[in-house]
């Protein structure tokens, strides 16, 4: 527990109505998008500024208090909770400093919502590319901490490769700036380091994104295919024959039928095997070959039909099915275990088969749903955390099919990030000094560990861990499931 | 000079014997940066080869001193690239190329060798061999040691295998346009200038804290 000197302080710089020690107030907080941990926050503190900002960090820099940065809270690895330490909410910093749209580039304040950014950029025929299923409340800030993807990143890129420069508030309280909004590079590359260190490495305070055209035209189809293979095989075609789809989208028929169930229901054929998704953009006629030869290779590899949306209606209707998806999975259980690993591409029908065989050996039910041009998996399985005994099964499933796709050649993590739920993954993915390498570069920009501890790489691995016992009874740092 | 073991021995020996060491490729960036001056060369020309490649899972692994020209070769025969032309001939190594972050006029729609890589083994100033990132092409898991690795100059680790994305050649010139980025010149490196020298110095205490990877060849800013 924070001392009440330092709570009164965090009020004194951002008010008492932005600082919540109750326990009723901190309910709200003690989850993020990922179901089954809760973790209560000792006190809640929600700058409205950026010097706020500073100061809270620095007041809590001076006492050597841990915390944990959140943005909307939406993040699916569990990298928002806080045990037991202070929760930095930034989600009142919400500025959009500058729209440079001759120079294609935006800065903004880390609790921008990616959907409004996009919003307010929308009449310049310019967009922030990365697109997050959760855009509509994810904020910029939580989307740099994730290095986030999202479905039209296989295109246009994650965003590490639209973060042209940021201001970065370091644990200890000093203020850098990393990057070159003008597109140029030196020294080491601690912005390419920073985006994605899951708010380890400090808070930033602005970011400075780049802008993307919005294509001439878009064309979007549904094929349907009567076997999984077939559509995999129809996924390696088209990415091996040099058409870069905005996006290429799986679905199977479990996460089919759910869709069509309910609300959400897109017209996808509910007895497919399996659908694909595909968006190509560029110059009208440009969109129009590609998607002639995106249609020809989907029914040279088996795909029963191909549906070009014929207007923006129906393209609008295609897409959410797939960006609901995980919503209509509420209709088969309470909660929603949304996983998230890649696999080297040619893979793709063995892996869906083994995760299929497991989910069936643990008696729990996957539906896909996934970015299938980057081999980008998303295995869901939907379950009641009341029942103990089917959590247990679940967890069990999640950590073999996460074994599965680390011996294909994959990764347990292609866009939601460790936080705690994969930390337990790590070093089935990285040896002792790798493991213990990524704990000395936390450690340059956070020597004391205090931003987010616990959290992205198990703390047994860190050198300074190892040199000293006393650290380890006082750590809480292995990230315990529920 | 062959093998991660062959390189960490040889990094060992430096830090025990107190030998400073250039790393170099063939040579092309000797003049590049400040004069550095070492007491011996580490050469990693002779650690040359393509490690893993699938055509349809459009990746590669090579060892660093793979020359552009032989990745080329072996990716043009199914007609694809790494989307990457630095200024130069095609007998650098990929190691110089990744480790000056180097690029040329495809950035503007590719961007550099920070936007192509995967992941890397990298031989660290301390001996110690790291596996950073990984063979797919969308990866989260852990903190970015390959970003750091890029464009470092070598100053905090030795790069000995790298994976890159590939790309298909046919019909790429549209495909790709709306990556289109502002660049300041259509050749150029990440400039070796110590920028924020306080996280600088923290990150060369821990990955080469004896100080023998290519000494002085991060310049102080003017």
């Amino acid at each position: 527990m924070l001392d009440a000197s330092v709570v009164d302080r965090l009020r004194s710089i951002v008010g008492d109505r932005y600082v919540l020690v109750r326990d009723a107030e901190l309910l709200a907080y003690q989850s993020d998008g990922l179901p089954g941990y809760h973790k209560r926050p000792s006190v809640a503190v929600f700058p409205g500024s950026r010097d706020e900002t500073i100061d809270v960090v620095r007041a809590l820099a001076a006492v050597g208090a841990p915390f944990v940065s959140r943005g909307a809270g939406t993040g699916l690895s569990g990298g928002a909770l806080a045990d037991d330490v202070v929760l930095l909410g930034l989600h009142r910093l919400k500025g959009i400093l500058d729209m440079d749209i001759a120079r294609m580039r935006a800065t903004v304040e880390p609790g921008v919502v990616n959907a409004t950014l996009n919003k307010r950029l929308g009449p310049h025929g310019v967009f922030y590319a990365p697109d997050p299923s959760s855009e509509a409340a994810c904020t910029i800030g939580g989307n740099v901490a994730e290095n986030s993807g999202g479905p039209h990143c296989l295109k246009y890129g994650v965003t590490l490769n639209h973060v042209l420069a940021a201001t970065v508030l370091l644990p200890d309280g000093e203020v850098l700036e990393l990057g070159d909004r003008d597109g140029g590079m030196a020294g080491y590359d601690l912005l390419g380091a920073f985006v994605g260190s899951e708010g380890c490495f400090g808070v930033a305070l602005d970011v400075t994104v780049r802008l993307t055209r919005r294509p001439e035209s878009v064309r979007t189809a549904l094929a349907d295919f009567t076997s999984v293979a077939d559509a995999a095989r129809a996924t390696s075609a088209i990415v091996a024959s040099g058409v870069v789809p905005a996006a290429l989208e799986f679905m199977d028929n479990g996460t089919i039928r759910v869709v069509e169930e309910s609300i959400f229901a897109a017209g996808y054929p509910a007895d497919a095997a399996a659908i694909l998704l595909i968006e190509v953009d560029g110059s009208a006629e440009g969109a129009d070959a590609d998607m002639e030869l995106v249609r020809g290779l989907c029914v040279e590899c088996g795909a029963r039909t191909v549906r070009v949306a014929a207007n923006e209606a129906e393209r609008t209707r295609l897409w959410q099915g797939r960006k609901k998806a995980f919503g209509a999975m509420g209709r088969l259980a309470p909660n929603l275990a949304v996983q998230d690993a890649v696999i080297p591409r040619t893979q793709l029908t063995q892996v869906l088969a083994q995760l299929h065989a497991i989910a069936d050996s643990h008696g729990v039910t996957v539906c896909n749903v996934f970015h299938a041009g980057d081999g980008n998996l998303h295995p869901n399985i939907s379950y009641a955390d009341g029942d103990a005994d089917q959590a247990r099964r679940v967890h069990e499933a999640m950590g073999a099919m996460m074994k599965a796709c680390v011996d294909a050649g994959g990764s347990i993590t292609g866009e939601h990030g460790v936080g705690l739920d994969k930390l337990q993954y790590m070093p089935m993915l990285f040896d002792e000094p790798t493991l213990a390498a990524m704990c000395d570069l936390r450690s340059a920009f956070d020597p004391e560990r205090r931003a987010n501890p616990g959290k992205v790489v198990p703390i047994h691995s860190c050198r300074e861990w190892l040199a000293a016992p006393s650290l380890r009874s006082a750590s809480s740092g292995d990230g315990d499931a529920r | 000079m062959r093998g991660d073991d062959v390189i960490a021995a040889a990094i060992r020996d430096a830090i025990t014997n107190h030998v400073t060491l250039r790393i170099v490729g063939c040579g092309t960036w000797l003049d590049a940066g400040a004069p550095v001056t070492a007491d011996a060369y580490l050469t990693l020309k002779e650690d040359s080869g393509i490690i893993a490649y699938v055509p349809d899972d459009l990746t590669v692994t090579a060892r660093a001193g793979t020359t552009l020209r032989e990745l080329a070769e072996t990716l043009g025969a199914n007609d694809q690239w790494i989307a990457l032309d630095p200024e130069g001939d095609d007998d650098a190594t990929l190691g110089a190329t990744v480790a000056t972050c180097s690029y040329g006029p495809a950035a503007a729609l590719f961007g550099t060798p920070r936007d192509q890589v995967l992941g890397m083994t990298v031989v660290l100033g301390t001996g110690d061999v790291i596996h950073a990132g990984g063979r797919v092409v969308k990866n989260v898991a852990g903190f970015d040691l390959t970003r750091l690795m890029i464009g470092a100059w070598g100053t905090l680790g030795v790069i000995t295998e790298i994976t890159f994305r590939v790309r298909s050649r046919a019909m790429r010139k549209d495909s790709m346009a709306h990556m289109r980025r502002p660049f300041p010149a259509s050749y150029g490196f990440r400039e070796p200038i110590i920028v924020n020298p306080r996280l600088s110095a923290a990150l060369k205490q821990r990955f080469d804290p004896a100080g023998i990877l290519n000494p002085g060849i991060m310049r102080e800013p003017q």
